[in-house]
C-alpha cells in the first residue's frame, strides 16, 4: 500500500514537472509581452534560466494579474472553480446514478427490447453535439414548459452570503430563514446545465457497466450464486457489481476532461458563472495571463484527480493488491 | 469454356476485406447508418446542384419559418435566418464545408500521428518514453481546453482551427499505432519474415501494416467524428469558421441570437450536426465489431 | 481498508434514494412569487470594470456605479439632457462666464456599511476630493488603481480648469481658463460623480486606498451589498438617501453577456429590465406575455460624410446632387427595420437648438443628375466609400446601408465601391483623414449641442480628425464659437440655428438617420425611463406589487 502511494505520488510529482515544462513551452509562443513581464521572463536570459525564474513564480504562486480586472489570476481561479466543481460533480453523479442502473438493466437483459433501447439511446447521447442539446433543452423544458429556470445559479429573491462558493453549501449553512428554500431553488437551478453536462458521460458509463456486467455475469463464481438460489438483487449488487466496478472507475478518471471540456460549453449557454466562461472571456480579450493560469490549473487538477482514481482503482481490485 | 463442370465442391475462400464487409452487413444499424453517411457525404460532394440557392445570397425575408408552418415559404424549404439566407443552402454547403474541414483535420493527425506511433515502436527505450510521457499529457488534458489556447495563440479563423483540432487529434493515432505494432512485432509470422531476410521496410509494409490496418481504420472514424465535432464546437464558440461561412457550428453560434423568437434557425443545423456525428460513430461501432476488435 | 458489505451497501442505498428525491423535489419545487416581489432584476450585458465611474468610459461601468451609487453636483432631468440641480441646490456663473460657484446641499448623508460609518455628511471637501483626484497630477490618490482618467482628459478639463477652490463647507468655487457654456453640462457627466473624502482617508490610513475603487460609498439612491465577478451585482435602497429612500428595497444586475439568453430571461420572467436588445427581439417580444418595448428617440445620428479635401467633393453641387441621390426612407426600412427617423441637421431633434423648420432635400433623383451636369460631371464619376463591420447603436448594418447607397447612386451614374474594415482601424483610418467618403455616426455624451457641433464641423476638429468631412466653413465656425461663450440658451439655440442653415446649404454631410434606442422591459416595472444619450437609471423606479396577484 506504501509502495503505491509513493509510486504514484512519484508519478505526479513528475507529470506536474512536465507539465510545466509543457506550458512553459506553449507560453513562449504567447504574442504577449505582459505575460512575460509578469512572469518574469526575459529574452535576454536563456530558456534554462527563464524556466527556472518561471518555476518560482508558479511555486510561490504569483501568475499574474489578469489584464481584464487587474486582480490576482490565481484568487479569480478560486473564485470562479466552486461553480465549476458544483457542476460538474453533479453531473458525474447524475451519469452516475443512471448510467449504471441501465448498464445493469441492459447486461441483464441482454439482446432484449431492453437492451436494444438502453444501447442505441447511449450512442445517442454519445453523438449529441452538447452546445446544441443545451440550447435544445433551454427551449423545451425552461422556455416552453417553464420547469427550470433559463440562467443563474440561484434566484435573485434569495441573498446568500458567498462563503465557500458551493451554492448548494452556502444556501444550508446561511442565517436566513429561507435558508432550506433556498437550498431547493440553488438544486433547482442546478438541474437542466448537470444534465446537460452529465450527456456524454452518462452514454460512456451506461456502455462501460453494460459491457463489464456481461463479461462479469458469465464467469463461474456468478453461476454458482444462482445455483445457490441468491436473489438477483444480491448477486448483482453484491457479487458481481465489485468486480464490474473496475472498469467503471477506470472510465470515470476519463471523463474527468471530458467533464472540463463540457464545462466550457455549458457555462456559455447556461451564463454559469465558472472557470469555463472565465477562460472563453480571457481568449476573446486575448489575456494571456488569464489564459496560462487556467491552463496550468486545469490540467494539474486533471492529473492529479486521476491519479486518486488510480489510487482507488488499486483499492477496489484484489488482484493487483494481490500482486504486490 | 462456357461453363466449366464442377467437379469438386469449392468454396472460395473469402478475402479479408470481403469478410469484414459480410460481417458488417450483418449489423443492420450500421449498414442503415452507413447509407445515411453515403447519403451525407453525396450532398456534400454535389451541394453546387443540390442547394436552390447560393449560400450567402441575401432576401428580403427575413425569419420565414419553415414551409410547412402556416407562415413558411414554399421556396425557402427550411425557411430564412436573420438576414435573409435560405437555411437549407446554408446547411448543404455546410456539409460540404465541415466535412471538407474534418477529412482535412484527420488526414494531418493521421499522417503524423501514424508516422510518429511507428517511430516510436521501433525506436529505443528513452526516446518511446519520452514520446509517450508527452503524449499522455496532451491525452490528459481537455481536447477543447488545449484547442481553445492554440487558437488564442494562432488567432482564430478558420486554417488555425484546423491545426488546433488537428493536435489534439493526435496523440490518439500515436498511441494506437504504436500499441498495434507492438502487439505483432513479436508473433511468430514476423520472426519468421526476419529470418526470410526482409529488411526493416519491407517487414512493415508488407507484413506488420496490413495486420494494424482494423485499429487504425477504428481510430480514423473516431477521429473524423471527434474532428466533425471540435470543429463545429469551435464555430459555436466563435472561435473556428467565421460569419459568413456556411459551417454547422458557426451557422448555430449565428442563430443562437433568434432561439426565442425563431427556433427552426437553431433546431436544423443541430440535426445535421447530430446525424453526421450519430451516423459516423454507428459506423465505427460496426466496423470494430465486424473486425473483432475488443474496445 | 473499506470492505463493502451488506450494511455498507445500505448506507449507499440510503444516499441514493434520498439524492434521488431531492432532485425529484427540485423539479416539482415551484417558483414562489411573494418572495421575489421587492427585487428587481436587470440583466446587463458585462461585468463593471470597476465601482468608480472616474476611471471608466464604458456605459456598462456607468450604469454599475455613477448611475446607481452617486450623485453629481448637477444632474440630468430623468428621461431628458435638461440639468437640474442634485448634489449642488444652486449655481451661480460669473458675467464673463469664467467662474461657477456650487452651492451645496446640506444633510446628504453617504452609504453606511459595515467597513466605514460616515462621521459627517457630504461637504465642499468631497467635491474638491472627487475633482483633485483627476485633475492633480500629484494627488496622493492620483496614480491609485492605475486607470487612467480618460473621460476627464478627453473633455480638455486638465486646461479647461484653472482653480478649484472651498470657500465655505458648502460652497466651492471653479475659476475656468475660457468661457465654456457646455461646462454645466459636462458637470452632469458620470464622470464627475462625488466620492467620499473621508472614506478615501480611512482607507489611506488602513493601508489599502484602492478599496476606494472596488468597494464603493456614495451618495447615490442605492447602496451596493456584494459584487460577484461575471455573476450578479446586489444593491439595497440607500436608507438615509436625500431624497428619499426608494420604494425599491432590492436591486440586481444580473450579468448575462449572451443576448439570447438575456431574452430568453426576460421571457421567462427572470428579468424585468433587458439592456440592450437586438431589433429581432424588439419585433419578436409582442408574442410574449412578460415583454414589454420601451422605445425613445436616441441622441445619435448616422451619416455620409464626404471628404471635401478630395474632388469632386470639393464642388458644392455634387455633394448637393449626393444629398437628392439617397433613397432614407427605404434605409430606414431594410436597415432599421423601422426603428430610426430620417435625419435632415447635423443634431438630433430630441436636442434643444433644432431647427425643425430646415427643409430636406427629399428623393430626386432627376434633380441630382441635373445638379451633377451643371457641376460637369454629367457622366457620373468613381466614388470609395469606408465602412466598418461592427454593429453601433446608431448603425446596426453600415455595410448593408452602403449597399443601398451604392445601388442609388448608381441611378445617377456614380460608381461606388465599398470597402469595409473592423472598427477600430476604422475609426483610425478615417482620423488620418485618407478616406474618400464614409459612412460615420456619433452619439451624444452630454446632450449638449457643442459637442456634435464642435468636435465633427469646427475648423478646429480638421485639425484633430475629428471632423471628418474636413469642412471648415469661417462663417459656421464663428457662430458656434459665439454659442459656446454665450450663457443664455435662448441666444445659444439662435446661433445654432443659423449654423445649421448653413450646413444645410453648404452639405458636407448627407445626413441619414436617427437611431431609437430600445429596453424591454417586465410590464410589473413601473415609472422606468430611457436617457436620451443610453444607460439605465433605477432611481424612482418601483414594482407594481399588484401585477402577479391577479
Amino acid at each position: 500500500m506504501i509502495k503505491l502511494l509513493i509510486r504514484q505520488s512519484l508519478l505526479l510529482i513528475t507529470s506536474l514537472f512536465i507539465l510545466t515544462i509543457f506550458t512553459f513551452s506553449i507560453s513562449r509562443f504567447f504574442p504577449s509581452e505582459n505575460f512575460n513581464q509578469q512572469l518574469q521572463i526575459q529574452a535576454e536570459h536563456s530558456a534554462l534560466e527563464n524556466y527556472s525564474r518561471y518555476l518560482s513564480q508558479i511555486f510561490s504562486g504569483q501568475w499574474g494579474n489578469s489584464e481584464l480586472r487587474g486582480s490576482d489570476v490565481l484568487q479569480e481561479f478560486l473564485t470562479f472553480f466552486p461553480a465549476t466543481m458544483e457542476l460538474a460533480t453533479l453531473a458525474l453523479c447524475f451519469a452516475l446514478l443512471c448510467g449504471i442502473p441501465l448498464g445493469i438493466t441492459a447486461a441483464k437483459n441482454k439482446n432484449s427490447w431492453q437492451d436494444k433501447l438502453i444501447t442505441s439511446s447511449t450512442l445517442v447521447g454519445y453523438s449529441m453535439p452538447i452546445f446544441w442539446w443545451g440550447m435544445l433543452l433551454v427551449l423545451l423544458v425552461s422556455l416552453s414548459w417553464g420547469l427550470t429556470p433559463v440562467a443563474s445559479r440561484l434566484g435573485f429573491e434569495y441573498d446568500i452570503i458567498p462563503v465557500t462558493g458551493f451554492m448548494l453549501v452556502d444556501t444550508l449553512i446561511s442565517e436566513q430563514p429561507y435558508a432550506v428554500e433556498a437550498f431547493y431553488d440553488a438544486l433547482h437551478h442546478l438541474l437542466l446545465p448537470s444534465i446537460v453536462l452529465g450527456t456524454i458521460p452518462l452514454a460512456i458509463f451506461t456502455r462501460v457497466t453494460r459491457s463489464a456486467m456481461i463479461k462479469v455475469l458469465s464467469s463461474d463464481y456468478i453461476r454458482t450464486a444462482k445455483a445457490k438460489g441468491l436473489s438477483d438483487f444480491r448477486i448483482i449488487w453484491l457479487h458481481a457489481m465489485r468486480n464490474a466496478l473496475i472498469p467503471i472507475l477506470t472510465v470515470v478518471g476519463l471523463q474527468i476532461s471530458v467533464l472540463i471540456t463540457g464545462t466550457l460549453i455549458t457555462e456559455t449557454i447556461f451564463s454559469w458563472p465558472g472557470i469555463g466562461k472565465w477562460l472563453l472571456e480571457a481568449v476573446y480579450r486575448r489575456d494571456f495571463v488569464t489564459l496560462h493560469a487556467g491552463l496550468l490549473a486545469i490540467s494539474a487538477l486533471v492529473i492529479f484527480t486521476n491519479v486518486i482514481v488510480e489510487v482507488l482503482t488499486y483499492y477496489v481490485n484484489p488482484k493487483l493488491r494481490i500482486r504486490e | 469454356m462456357k461453363h466449366q463442370p464442377q467437379f469438386y465442391q469449392q468454396s472460395r475462400i473469402p478475402s479479408t476485406a470481403a469478410r469484414w464487409w459480410d460481417n458488417f452487413t450483418q449489423n443492420k444499424l450500421a449498414t442503415s447508418a452507413l447509407v445515411v453517411l453515403s447519403f451525407i457525404i453525396l450532398i456534400a460532394i454535389f451541394s453546387p446542384l443540390l442547394a436552390p440557392y447560393d449560400p450567402t445570397l441575401q432576401f428580403d425575408e427575413y425569419l420565414i419559418p419553415p414551409s410547412w408552418h402556416a407562415n413558411g415559404q414554399p421556396q425557402f424549404l427550411l425557411g430564412t435566418d436573420e438576414i435573409g439566407r435560405d437555411i437549407l443552402s446554408r446547411l448543404i454547403y455546410g456539409a460540404r464545408l465541415s466535412l471538407k474541414l474534418a477529412l482535412i483535420v484527420v488526414a494531418i493527425a493521421a499522417t503524423i500521428g501514424i508516422l510518429l506511433g511507428t517511430v516510436t515502436a521501433f525506436s529505443n527505450r528513452y526516446i518511446e518514453h519520452l514520446v509517450l510521457r508527452i503524449m499522455d499529457l496532451i491525452l490528459a488534458l481537455p481536447s477543447l481546453l488545449l484547442a481553445i489556447v492554440i487558437v488564442a495563440i494562432i488567432g482564430p479563423g478558420l486554417p488555425n482551427a484546423i491545426y488546433a483540432v488537428a493536435v489534439v487529434l493526435i496523440p490518439h493515432f500515436v498511441l494506437t499505432t504504436r500499441s498495434a505494432i507492438r502487439n505483432e512485432i513479436n508473433k511468430d509470422y514476423v520472426t519468421a519474415m526476419i529470418l526470410d531476410g526482409a529488411n526493416k521496410t519491407r517487414l512493415f509494409l508488407k507484413g506488420i501494416l496490413p495486420n494494424i490496418l482494423p485499429p487504425l481504420i477504428v481510430q480514423l472514424t473516431l477521429a473524423f467524428s471527434t474532428a466533425v465535432l471540435e470543429i463545429a464546437a469551435l464555430g459555436f464558440l466563435g472561435l473556428g469558421a467565421q460569419a459568413p461561412n456556411p459551417e454547422w457550428g458557426t451557422i448555430l453560434s449565428e442563430s443562437h441570437d433568434n432561439i426565442v423568437n425563431a427556433p427552426w434557425t437553431v433546431t436544423f443545423p443541430g440535426l445535421a450536426i447530430f446525424f453526421t456525428l450519430l451516423s459516423i460513430n454507428l459506423v465505427g461501432d460496426g466496423l470494430r465489431d465486424a473486425m473483432d476488435l475488443e474496445k | 481498508m473499506i470492505r463493502l458489505n451488506q450494511n455498507n451497501f445500505r448506507a449507499v442505498r440510503c444516499c441514493l434514494f434520498s439524492f434521488t428525491v431531492a432532485l425529484l423535489y427540485g423539479c416539482q419545487y415551484q417558483q414562489n412569487t411573494k418572495v421575489k416581489e421587492d427585487v428587481l432584476v436587470y440583466c446587463t450585458e458585462g461585468s463593471p470594470q470597476t465601482f468608480n465611474p472616474q476611471l471608466s468610459t464604458s456605459g456598462t461601468t456607468f450604469d454599475a456605479s455613477s448611475r446607481t451609487l452617486y450623485n453629481r453636483l448637477v444632474e440630468f432631468q430623468p428621461g431628458t439632457t435638461y440639468i437640474q440641480p442634485a448634489l449642488a441646490q444652486s449655481w451661480e456663473v460669473s458675467s464673463d462666464g469664467k467662474t461657477y460657484t456650487f452651492d451645496l446641499r446640506r444633510d446628504v448623508k453617504f452609504h453606511n456599511n459595515s467597513d466605514f460609518q460616515p462621521s459627517r455628511n457630504f461637504n465642499a471637501d468631497d467635491v474638491i476630493f472627487s475633482f483633485e483626484r483627476q485633475w492633480d497630477k500629484k494627488h496622493p490618490y492620483h496614480d491609485v488603481s492605475n486607470l487612467s482618467y480618460r473621460y476627464f482628459e478627453a473633455m480638455q478639463l486638465g486646461s479647461l480648469i484653472k482653480n478649484i477652490e472651498k470657500i465655505s463647507d458648502y460652497k466651492v468655487r471653479f475659476e475656468l481658463t475660457r468661457a465654456e457654456s457646455p461646462f454645466l453640462a459636462t458637470m452632469a457627466m458620470d464622470f464627475a460623480s462625488i466620492l467620499s473624502a473621508e472614506y478615501a482617508q480611512q482607507l489611506v490610513s488602513q493601508g489599502q486606498p484602492e478599496k476606494l475603487d472596488t468597494n464603493p460609498i456614495g451618495t447615490g439612491p442605492f447602496q451596493l451589498v456584494r459584487y460577484q465577478p461575471d455573476a450578479y451585482i446586489r444593491y439595497k435602497a440607500h436608507p438615509d438617501y436625500w431624497q428619499e429612500k426608494q420604494r425599491l428595497e432590492n436591486l440586481v444586475f444580473a450579468i448575462t453577456p449572451d443576448p439570447s439568453l438575456r431574452f430568453a430571461r426576460v421571457v421567462a420572467g427572470e428579468c424585468d429590465v433587458m439592456a440592450n436588445p437586438l431589433p429581432v427581439h424588439i419585433k419578436a417580444s409582442n408574442e410574449f406575455s412578460y415583454t414589454k418595448v420601451l422605445q425613445s428617440p436616441g441622441l445619435n445620428i448616422a451619416y455620409l460624410s464626404m471628404n471635401t479635401q478630395k474632388p469632386p467633393f470639393d464642388n458644392d453641387k455634387v455633394r448637393l446632387a449626393l444629398n437628392y441621390a439617397i433613397n432614407k426612407d427605404a434605409i430606414i426600412q431594410a436597415v432599421y427595420r423601422g426603428t430610426a427617423s430620417k435625419a435632415k441637421n447635423p443634431i438630433p431633434p430630441n436636442m434643444w437648438s433644432y431647427d425643425q423648420d430646415t427643409s430636406d432635400f427629399g428623393y430626386e433623383p432627376r434633380k441630382a443628375k441635373q445638379l451633377l451636369e451643371e457641376a460637369g460631371y454629367a457622366n457620373g464619376f468613381d466614388m470609395t466609400v469606408w465602412t466598418m463591420s461592427a454593429q453601433r447603436a446608431y448603425n446596426p448594418n453600415a455595410k448593408k446601408m452602403a449597399e443601398l447607397i451604392q445601388q442609388d447612386l448608381k441611378d445617377i451614374g456614380i460608381r461606388l465601391k465599398i470597402e469595409t474594415f473592423e472598427y477600430g482601424s476604422f475609426l483610425n483610418k478615417v482620423r488620418e483623414g485618407r478616406h474618400h467618403s464614409a459612412l460615420l455616426g456619433w452619439i451624444s455624451d452630454n446632450g449638449d449641442p457643442d459637442n456634435f457641433f464642435t468636435p465633427l464641423l469646427s475648423c478646429a476638429g480638421t485639425l484633430s480628425g475629428t471632423n471628418s468631412s474636413n469642412w471648415c466653413n469661417q462663417e459656421f465656425n464663428r457662430l458656434i464659437e459665439k454659442a459656446r461663450s454665450q450663457n443664455q440658451l435662448k441666444n445659444r439655440a439662435r446661433q445654432y440655428k443659423k449654423a445649421q442653415a448653413i450646413f444645410k446649404q453648404q452639405s458636407p454631410w448627407v445626413p441619414i438617420a436617427h437611431a431609437t434606442q430600445h429596453v424591454i422591459i417586465n410590464p410589473r416595472v413601473k415609472n422606468f425611463k430611457i436617457t436620451p444619450s443610453g444607460g439605465v437609471y433605477f432611481e424612482g423606479v418601483y414594482l407594481d406589487e399588484e401585477f402577479y396577484r391577479d
